[in-house]
């Protein structure tokens, strides 16, 4: 409809607005790939997910949403919401205890009751944004516990996977 | 009814109105590029937040797309093939508006990453959507409708 429009109205036709725009973004994209070149803002051109993160208490190993699935299929680990309360009944992975990263106080000893040390544990939150699953992780270090990953994509990429969620007070631990 | 969209059709094709759509599109653009060519990583990490993209070529995004930004607006204000930018800037801005709307629905709490390489202070919502919209709207008239008023390579 907007192309019949164009080529009435003038004489630039639409095939050449497009080929010149298409050339426009590729030449402008060659510009941004030779500029990353230049060291002081060069990132990689093919984004590697670090593998792990060092806490004060030691280094957690990072988990995405394919890995913290097997973990969670092969039952390999114990799942930890660190969000609030409030986040954890609206919706968790199933089967996740909670543990609040800025109310720990409330869960700690139940939860650390049905933890054992050689357990995995796997940690998360809402996103790479938040950092209570950091926080979570890195005080359950310092209790002792060293096998532990962070899933750092956390809740919203196992919701958007459609991996198994559960919503309520969750399993009592 | 018909000599109702004559005087919207008229008002669209104002040249000096298409002008200042020209001008404000590729100042939008310009402004928008600066923080993520200038700090890549964190936009990258923005990109990442949408959950959209594989993680793998969310790098290339952020290194390619501020340039493709910053040309696009740097010829949208001098009017250098301004028609064809402008059709570059409605594909953006059509994508963008996507990812918002599918990340809204979606329930994220993440940042825009429009304007600040996502430093945590433009938290996505509806008025994003409407912002974009309405450049969208912008850049399709200049698309459509520019004549190359004080333009340096009409078209």
């Amino acid at each position: 409809m907007r192309k019949a429009k164009m080529n009435t109205k003038d004489n630039v036709p639409v095939t050449t607005i497009l080929t010149r725009a298409a050339l426009i973004a590729l030449c402008s994209s060659l510009v941004g790939l030779l500029f990353n070149l230049v060291p002081p803002r060069s990132i990689e051109y093919i984004y590697h997910p670090p593998a792990s993160v060092t806490l004060s208490g030691g280094e957690a190993r990072l988990a995405d949403v394919a890995e913290a699935y097997d973990i969670f299929q092969k039952g390999a680990g114990v799942f930890i919401d660190a969000r609030s309360r409030d986040h954890y009944k609206k919706g968790h992975i199933k089967g996740a205890l909670s543990l609040p990263a800025y109310d720990i106080d409330s869960s700690l000893e139940s939860v650390l009751s049905v933890l054992s040390p050689e357990k995995l544990v796997v940690t998360y939150c809402s996103g790479v944004e938040c950092d209570e699953s950091h926080k979570v992780a890195e005080i359950l270090m310092q209790l002792g516990y060293q096998n532990i990953m962070i899933f750092a994509t956390g809740f919203p990429a196992w919701q958007t996977a459609g991996y198994p969620v559960e919503t309520g007070d969750g399993r009592k631990p | 009814m018909s000599s109702n969209i004559r005087l919207i059709n008229s008002v669209i094709k104002n040249r000096y109105l298409l002008l200042v759509f020209r001008v404000v599109l590729g100042a939008v653009f310009i402004y928008a590029s600066i923080h993520k060519i200038l700090d890549p990583g964190a936009f990258a990490e923005s990109i990442r937040n949408y959950l959209l993209l594989p993680a793998l070529v969310t790098n290339l995004v952020a290194i390619i797309l501020p340039w493709v930004e910053v040309v696009c607006g740097l010829f949208l204000v001098v009017g250098i093939f301004p028609r064809s930018c402008a059709a570059v800037v409605s594909a953006l801005l059509a994508i963008f508006s996507a990812a918002l709307i599918i990340s809204l629905a979606r329930g994220l709490d993440i940042d825009c990453g429009c304007f600040d390489s996502g430093q945590g202070n433009e938290t996505i919502g509806i008025l994003y959507v409407l912002r974009d919209w309405t450049l969208l709207f912008m850049s399709v008239s200049v698309m459509v409708y520019d004549r190359g008023f004080l333009s340096l390579r009409r078209e």
